[in-house]
């Protein structure tokens, strides 16, 4: 689904990303987790396009074509999902007008018919109860005055309406109370299928209690300084990120 | 001090025309107002940029202009057909139309409007009741300060008076449809409209303003609106301004209240080469609520320009004033806001807001946001902000898969719509919305505009949403 | 408010006179005048010309007026452009300087006595026209540093004075620019050569005595590439019943990667209750980021004057410049202080930040007047202004005015201000927890001007604590 290979990436002219390589495949959730600082966020940013960050080496294919010819908007037709650790406050413009608009575009890249009003009403209710989302949240402004739970909540909302290939949650649960964090997870959980795949940025162990990893690496000073199964994450909560920052430091 | 131009002689001779012909059977205290505005006007003289009101507002351009008083003497041909695109559709039977300053009845439609709205043309009026007129014409006007506004009253004569009788809530919007125009000849005309809008006591209602002209017609509309909302009353009123690109337009519009009243004034501020919109408003009574909010687009050579002033003079009073900017081209956009707060003005409430948004590395804002406090006890705050597009906002709608020129178009909407949302009714916002997304299309390059976007006027409505629901 | 009502007015204590005898030019202004103050101080030709060219200029422009405000006409004729102290004008050395003199500052809380100061600042005291010593400056120079008064620099620096002085503030700059341009008396030169962070902060202490005088200084102050600087500025005056004239002009230049922080705690005198006597404090002061990377940052604190009419400003030249402006102003009795300051961007990534606080009190107006400039080339330029207000009282004013001017798409400029006054609840809640009245308004107004003070250097901090404090005295109860 989706191949790094050496990745190298800048911000404000300093280096964050130190070659990351990394593979994950339909059907598969890898866990990105590592401490503050790491470049867990600015994997998830460049991988989506973010224009603040320059990609000074390496290569990414998604689904067969070279990530970095495509506009971020391309890369989201094309089935790549950012969930923002800090999503975007849109004033003025309409949560159900907003998610239209993206999910219709994306139709129309894939040759499908852009769906009218009411065939969109019924798929957005679908989608709200998954994350339990009021319906009230629809006709207000995109992440305008919501809390930070609900801008989470949103951003899943966005997921399950685009139905990406793969999509990358980063420090989705930052923020999160614990019923919401289940919430959240629950609809990550849900929207799992053989043919797509997620990528789970995160510092705290605690989210991968309710999305079960299939792999767990570990990212320390921009590079990807050990890999393993999910029990690699309880082994972190245990004994901290110190230990595996020796390592990488001994490494 | 300011220095005088010349050209002020030339409006000072069209005067003698005026007073001696036309106008001339006016009744005697009428003159002496004109008396008055002229000698205001004389005194005042035309501003140039040293003048701290009109700083950044350069009207050589319109003085260059030989524009003549829009007399009897020249002809000019306007039909329904011609204002036809200007009137509101909610409006159709309950508009009135000022052809280059004289109330026009054959082109007006009143049938809808219930029979105890008074409103006909205020030469008549003034004929009519000579007592309610001197109570209330001229009696707030800043004559004395404002140039413009002093060449006005110097030309009284014609216009709308619109009287809301006592606890009458009319739920029609009224439309008053100004409409300029040169002469048929091509000579640019100068009219000096005058409305008055009475809202007595415990009156409610709508009112729409629309100043329009000709397209390419070379006119100049030199506008006083007064406005007094009543004890109780409640006004909603929006000013909308688009004359063509070879108008010129000067308005000034004054609003009394008394106590408990509240005035909702939206300013959508479109069309026009120069435009300058004077929006004043005195608060005389306690527990009044007033909102002044509006829109400008500014494009190609146009320059846009609000001066408001909000006067806080008793206490206990909220106001709320946010006025946002689309500048793009060559534009420039002048915003100069003033809220007074008067010693005896305690527990103040005041917000006043300006944001503008810049598209064009060729126009420029000029913003100004003031605060005069003379009270202690009060809470008061005012903000502005000029720049471009949102990077990261940019980058969060295009991460959805929407391409960079509809992400443009949808943010530029959504900053709109950001404003327009204060329109309390729902088919006027809407209204207000389409010219919006007009003027946009038009002027600023953007292949793909989304409809206009708040709560409301969104795909389908919340109660749609609802209704739905209660199916499945 | 009748539990507001309180607390007593303590005297302005730096309002004495120092009797020394005078040399005072007859009052006056015309070119002899000017002359003979350029020849006092033995000036080259350029400096009398230049200075001629200023005074020619002078005499075509207006006085300036801010609406809303009036003042009695200030003649010109009748000021006294030069006066010093008659012995010994420049000491050599600070034995030398009069006993009085050092008294003088002794009593302000200014050892001229490098033995006596606190390490780390080095003083420029100028009383009333002339420089009487400056303190440090071999222990600087041995850094490249010069630290001296205008008339010494002149004499010995004519190059950088030529090069510099008037390079910022040009003489045809404003009514009051040029008047100062013609007859200003000294001030200080402060240049600190590449690549050199000037060890010590540098201060300049300046004391109007003389009656019927003007105090006109010219204060340059140059930051070679990679040089940082800290100065800083105090002022007070007797207490007379007649105002007194103060129109100084500060320039900043800062090249690629120069830092110049300049501090201002101005405590001229005020004038009484009723408003009589106090100074019109008519200052130009402008940097320049002419160098990529530089950074000027003005932070003032303005509790004294009569009237205040000052704009601190950079001119963001350098790609990437930073200007910033912090300012506490208070004012009480009648004072009237329209402060405030012009950041006009230039250079591509420019940055300004404007924090004001705003102090009103007594039958005090107090005005912000600020423009932000954004030139189309600017591209990515940032502003962030805040300006806050807080009124004690019924009769004064807090206005805000800022001019917002941007031309380019990348930028961006924001604006915030708000009113705010101190609440009768939260006298209440300090005075229940056994605060008294008078302390609880410090603790207030200091809280509502941290964010100010913070930027001052320690010692400064302190004394403008103090100095708020005993503003408003008398202001509430």
């Amino acid at each position: 689904m989706i191949e790094i290979k050496n990745l190298h990436a800048n911000v404000a002219g300093k280096e964050i990303l130190k070659g990351i390589d990394l593979s994950v495949h339909a059907g598969e959730v890898h866990a990105i987790m590592g401490p503050n600082g790491s470049g867990k966020s600015t994997l998830a940013q460049v991988l989506a396009g973010h224009p603040a960050y320059e990609v000074t080496e390496g290569e990414v294919i998604f689904d067969g074509k070279n990530l970095f010819d495509l506009d971020p908007e391309e890369r989201a037709q094309e089935g790549l999902f950012l969930a923002f650790q800090y999503p975007v406050e849109i004033p003025g413009v309409s949560n159900s007008y907003f998610l239209k608009a993206g999910l219709n575009e994306i139709r129309k890249h894939r040759g499908l018919e852009p769906l009218d009003a009411m065939q969109f009403l019924k798929l957005l209710k679908e989608k709200m109860k998954l994350v339990e989302m009021d319906s009230s949240f629809i006709n207000r402004p995109v992440n305008e005055g919501f809390s930070g739970g609900e801008k989470k909540r949103n951003e899943i909302l966005q997921m399950a309406v685009l139905e990406p290939k793969l999509a990358i949650l980063d420090e989705t649960d930052s923020g999160l109370d614990i019923d919401a964090l289940k919430i959240v997870a629950d609809g990550v959980t849900k929207l799992k299928r053989p043919d797509n795949a997620a990528i789970v940025v995160t510092h705290y162990q605690r989210l991968l209690n309710y999305i079960v990893p299939d792999f767990v690496h570990v990212l320390v000073n921009g590079r990807i300084v050990k890999s393993g199964t999910k029990e690699l994450a309880l082994e972190l909560e245990a004994s901290g990120y110190d230990s595996v920052k020796d390592a990488a430091a001994v490494a | 001090m300011p220095k005088e131009l010349k050209e002020i002689q030339y409006y000072q001779s069209d005067f003698e025309a005026f007073s001696s012909n036309g106008a001339s059977s006016a009744p005697a205290w009428m003159k002496d107002v004109r008396a008055a505005g002229m000698s205001n006007f004389s005194a005042l003289g035309f501003p140039t940029l040293r003048h701290e009101d009109w700083r950044f507002t350069n009207i050589v351009p319109l003085l260059k202009v030989p524009f003549r008083y829009a007399s009897e003497h020249y002809r000019v041909s306007v039909t329904r057909e011609k204002l036809s695109p200007y009137v509101y559709s909610e409006s159709a039977k309950s508009y009135v139309a000022v052809v280059n300053g004289r109330f026009s009845s054959s082109l007006s439609n009143l049938s809808a409007l219930p029979p105890a709205v008074e409103i006909e043309s205020l030469e008549k009026a003034a004929a009519k009741f000579p007592e309610m007129l001197k109570q209330f014409l001229n009696k707030h006007v800043p004559s004395d300060r404002s140039v413009f506004a002093a060449l006005n009253t110097a030309y009284l004569r014609d216009g709308v008076l619109l009287r809301i009788p006592k606890d009458i809530h009319v739920e029609v919007p009224i439309q008053i449809l100004m409409y300029s125009s040169q002469a048929d000849d091509g000579t640019p005309l100068v009219s000096y409209p005058r409305n008055l809008i009475l809202l007595e006591e415990g009156a409610h209602a709508t009112v729409v303003e629309t100043y329009a002209s000709a397209q390419e017609s070379v006119s100049l509309s030199d506008a006083v609106t007064e406005i007094f909302v009543g004890q109780n009353a409640a006004l909603d009123f929006v000013k909308e301004q688009r004359e063509g690109v070879n108008a010129f337009h000067v308005g000034t519009m004054q609003v009394m209240q008394e106590k408990e009243s509240r005035f909702t004034g939206f300013s959508l501020a479109l069309g026009s080469r120069i435009a300058r919109n004077d929006l004043n408003i005195e608060i005389a009574g306690e527990h009044c609520e007033s909102m002044l909010d509006g829109l400008y687009i500014t494009a190609g050579e146009q320059l846009i320009d609000h001066h408001t002033i909000i006067d806080h003079t008793q206490p206990e009073c909220s106001s709320r004033e946010v006025v946002k900017g689309i500048v793009t081209g060559n534009s420039r956009a002048v915003f100069n806001g003033k809220i007074f707060v008067r010693q005896i003005a305690q527990k103040t409430d005041s917000k006043q807001t300006n944001k503008n948004l810049l598209l064009s590395d060729r126009a420029t804002v000029d913003t100004k946001p003031q605060l005069e406090i003379f009270a202690d006890d009060v809470k008061c705050t005012h903000g502005a902000t000029v720049g471009g597009m949102d990077p990261m906002s940019l980058f969060y709608v295009k991460s959805r898969g929407i391409g960079e020129e509809a992400a443009r178009g949808i943010l530029t909407t959504g900053f709109a719509a950001e404003v327009t949302k204060y329109i309390n009714n729902a088919e006027l916002r809407h209204y207000v919305d389409t010219l919006i997304i007009a003027k946009l299309a038009d002027n600023v390059v953007m292949s793909e505009l989304p409809e206009i976007v708040h709560s409301a006027a969104a795909d389908f409505s919340q109660r749609d949403f609802q209704q739905d629901e209660s199916h499945s | 408010m009748d539990s507001m009502e309180v607390l007593v007015n303590k005297e302005y204590k730096y309002g004495f006179v120092t009797d020394v005898a005078t040399d005072t030019v007859p009052a006056g202004l015309n070119e002899d005048i000017i002359r003979l103050i350029s020849q006092k101080k033995g000036e080259p030709e350029f400096m009398l010309n230049w200075r001629l060219k200023a005074f020619r200029h002078w005499l075509t422009m207006e006085e300036p007026h801010w609406p809303n405000f009036t003042y009695p006409k200030i003649d010109y004729q009748s000021i006294s452009y030069y006066s010093a102290p008659k012995k010994n004008p420049k000491a050599n050395s600070i034995e030398e300087v009069d006993k009085e003199i050092l008294e003088t500052y002794e009593k302000l809380g200014i050892s001229l006595n490098e033995q006596k100061r606190l390490s780390g600042v080095a003083v420029d005291a100028v009383f009333d026209s002339v420089s009487v010593a400056t303190t440090f400056q071999e222990t600087l120079a041995k850094q490249g540093i010069i630290f001296c008064s205008m008339s010494e620099a002149i004499q010995k620096h004519p190059d950088l004075v030529q090069k510099y002085l008037g390079s910022v503030v040009p003489p045809t700059d404003n009514f009051f620019a040029a008047l100062n341009s013609a007859v200003f008396t000294d001030g200080s030169f402060c240049f600190i050569p590449k690549g050199v962070r000037c060890p010590m902060e540098l201060s300049t202490y300046f004391r109007i005595n003389a009656a019927e005088t003007g105090q006109f200084e010219r204060t340059l102050i140059v930051a070679e590439e990679g040089a940082y600087v800290s100065y800083l500025e105090g002022c007070t005056a007797p207490i007379r019943d007649t105002n007194q004239l103060h129109a100084a002009v500060v320039e900043l230049v800062a090249l690629d990667d120069a830092q110049i922080k300049y501090s201002t705690v101005q405590n001229w005198y005020a004038g009484n209750k009723q408003g009589l006597g106090g100074i019109y404090n008519f200052v130009t002061k402008r940097g320049k980021c002419a160098g990529k990377n530089s950074k000027i940052s003005w932070t003032q604190v303005e509790t004294g004057s009569a009237i205040t009419w000052k704009y601190p400003s950079v001119i963001l030249l350098g790609d990437n410049s930073i200007g910033e402006f912090y300012s506490v102003a208070v004012v009480n009795n009648h004072q009237n202080a329209d402060t405030g300051t012009k950041m006009t961007h230039i250079g591509k990534n420019t940055k300004s930040t404007v924090i004001s606080k705003g102090i009103s009190a007594g039958q005090g107006n107090n005005t912000y007047r600020g423009q932000i400039k954004v030139v189309p080339n600017a591209t990515n330029a940032r502003n962030y202004t805040q300006c806050d207000s807080m009124l004690i009282g019924n009769k004064c004013s807090a206005n805000t005015f800022p001019y917002i001017e941007v031309r380019n798409t990348s930028s961006s400029v924001e604006h915030e201000a708000s009113t705010s006054k101190i609440g009768e609840d939260q006298l209440f809640y300090c005075k229940q927890r056994g605060i008294d009245t008078e302390n609880a308004i410090s603790m207030i107004v200091n809280g509502f001007a941290k964010e100010v003070f913070k930027n001052l250097p320690m010692e400064f901090a302190v004394e403008a604590q103090k100095l708020l404090g005993i503003s408003l005295e008398g202001s509430v109860g």
